[in-house]
């Protein structure tokens, strides 16, 4: 079967040709259609650069990006993403904040008026999902900043992407809310199976959601190892107070302070 | 208890007007000042319900050549600021040129607008609108510049296009920018139309003073002064009002928060 996201020997300067910063050297890698990628390495080390190559917002310096067997050229289709600051619209309500995406991408935005009713249920339908129920008529800043990363994520979440960018979306948010959060995207996962890749500093984070991490190091930015995380589906929280668990969460550690000195 | 200080905070800004008065009235008493120098605030207030009729005349005339002014100002200003707010490189190219533009002293204008348009509104209505069209179109562009950035990433991965941005985000996002430049511009049309009356006009307020003050009648050109920033107040209410209606959520998600 094809990758759906293949990068070929991909690098990518920033500023220009010969002294640019090398920001991405020699990337390869193929992520598997309906595959959970989780991305870590130091501070620096070009993981948003790979999100901006992998979506096109960024072009690359040599080599090439597949994405779903199209080659990357300009800006990708239907790609869902989200941040670790929530970037709502203050002027939008919950719900309308995260209708945004179908009122822009195709097929859905020319069959917004005939279908409003059942866009809305699935944004609720959502939003029940991560806990925000009741909070659907609420403008952002009657939200914390938890909740409005919540509705962020539904709102990356509302077109059924198929590949879904995630840059360190649960980074600002306090331990018991993100290990929910963690939950729920995994619930969300395996419900509809878009293809993840996940861009973390939290290893804990990366090894419970991800079928595989990716170990990146800086100067230039590069991948030096992968781990396959074998652990069943769905996995408990408790999960991550396994010996196995450890383990693993250890030798990654070890392989990005290697990297980091 | 809560309510009471409530009203009084309302009222407080009544109280400084009034208490204005009072101290410039008890000024000109006590120091005897001449009114041909500083007329006293009941004089002036004597004045303008004498020549009640007359100044409401000039008033009227500055009010609507101030308002068409304005009015081309906000088109202009509003398409302008998209148009250069869009694309950052047509932002850099012009903006030299429009602050050049913007620095040229108004008042020296209005000679040359009287050559090309003669004696009268026109050149007012042309003066209140190149100084308050600036600030409406840098404040709009800098409105839909400052997008952040992560959420035009957001757009684009969907498959936006510009004008979308533009539409769902980008005039949505300037609009809090473009009403606390409307504040501004307001005040700026009326100086803008004044200016142009005390050089070259036959009517207005601006036009009234100047003839007021060749005749050495200062008591009727402070009225005029008077009613100017009496308009402008009320245009600024105006303004705000417009501003609190439209885009709360602008000030309710930076500042203080309302409930
Ligand atoms: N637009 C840009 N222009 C020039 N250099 C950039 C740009 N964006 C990022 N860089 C540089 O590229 C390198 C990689 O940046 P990137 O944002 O991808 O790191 P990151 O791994 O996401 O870091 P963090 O974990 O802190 O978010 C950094 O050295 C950064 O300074
Ligand atoms: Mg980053």
């Amino acid at each position: 079967m094809q990758p759906f996201v293949d990068f070929d020997n991909v690098s990518l300067r920033y500023g220009g040709e010969e002294n640019g910063l090398l920001a991405l050297s020699d990337i390869n890698l193929k992520v598997k259609e309906g595959e959970f990628i989780a991305i870590v390495g130091p501070s620096g080390c070009g993981k948003s650069t790979f999100l901006k190559a992998t979506t096109g917002l960024w072009p690359v310096t040599s080599g090439s990006i597949t994405v779903n067997q199209e080659k990357v050229r300009g800006p990708v289709n239907c790609v869902g993403m989200a941040f670790q600051n929530p970037t709502l619209l203050p002027w939008r309500n919950t719900i309308n904040n995260v209708l945004l995406p179908l009122e822009v991408v195709q097929p859905q935005r020319s069959m917004w008026g005939r279908k409003r009713q059942d866009y809305i249920q699935s944004a609720k339908d959502l939003l029940e999902m991560v806990n925000l129920t009741g909070s659907e008529e609420k403008f952002p800043w009657q939200l914390s900043g938890g909740m409005q990363q919540r509705v962020s994520i539904c709102r990356s979440l509302i077109h059924e992407p198929k590949l879904l960018m995630l840059d360190e979306p649960f980074g600002a948010l306090d331990m018991f809310t993100r290990e929910d959060l963690w939950v729920a995207l995994q619930d969300i996962w395996l419900k509809k199976r878009p293809t993840i890749i996940l861009v973390t500093h939290d290893i804990r984070e990366a090894v419970y959601l991800a079928d595989r991490v990716i170990i990146m190091a800086a100067r230039p930015g590069r991948i030096v190892a992968e781990e396959v995380i074998p652990f069943e589906r769905p996995r408990p929280l408790s999960l991550t107070f396994d010996s196995e668990f450890g383990k693993i969460f250890s030798s990654i550690r070890e392989k990005i302070t290697e990297v980091s000195v | 208890m809560r309510n009471f200080s409530a009203i009084l905070d309302k009222l407080v800004p009544l109280f400084v007007i009034i208490a204005f008065f009072i101290i410039w009235e008890l000024a000109t008493v006590l120091f005897q000042i001449p009114s041909f120098l500083l007329p006293a605030p009941s004089t002036i207030f004597g004045v303008m319900a004498k020549s009640f009729v007359p100044i409401m005349g000039h008033a009227g005339q500055t009010l609507w050549t101030t308002c068409i002014g304005f009015a081309f100002a906000i088109a202009f200003g509003l398409l302008g600021g998209v148009v250069l707010g869009s694309s950052p490189r047509l932002y850099r190219a012009f903006y030299p040129l429009l602050i050049g533009f913007n620095s040229i002293p108004k008042v020296a204008v209005v000679p040359v607008l009287v050559i090309w348009f003669g004696i009268g509104t026109i050149p007012a209505i042309i003066s209140a609108f190149l100084i308050s069209f600036f600030p409406i179109m840098v404040n709009v562009a800098t409105g839909i510049a400052t997008l952040e950035p992560e959420l035009k990433d957001v757009l684009l991965a969907l498959g936006a296009k510009r004008r979308d941005i533009m539409v769902k985000v980008g005039i949505p996002r300037s609009m809090p920018y473009f009403f606390a430049s409307l504040k501004i511009a307001i005040t700026l049309a009326f100086v803008g139309a004044i200016i142009s009356e005390t050089v070259a006009a036959n009517s207005g307020i601006g036009y009234l003073m100047v003839s007021a003050a060749s005749r050495f009648d200062v008591p009727l050109v402070f009225a005029g002064l008077l009613v100017t920033s009496i308009m402008g107040v009320g245009m600024y209410g105006v303004a705000a009002v417009i501003e609190q209606r439209t885009v709360g959520w602008a000030m309710r998600s930076t500042g203080a928060q309302v409930q």
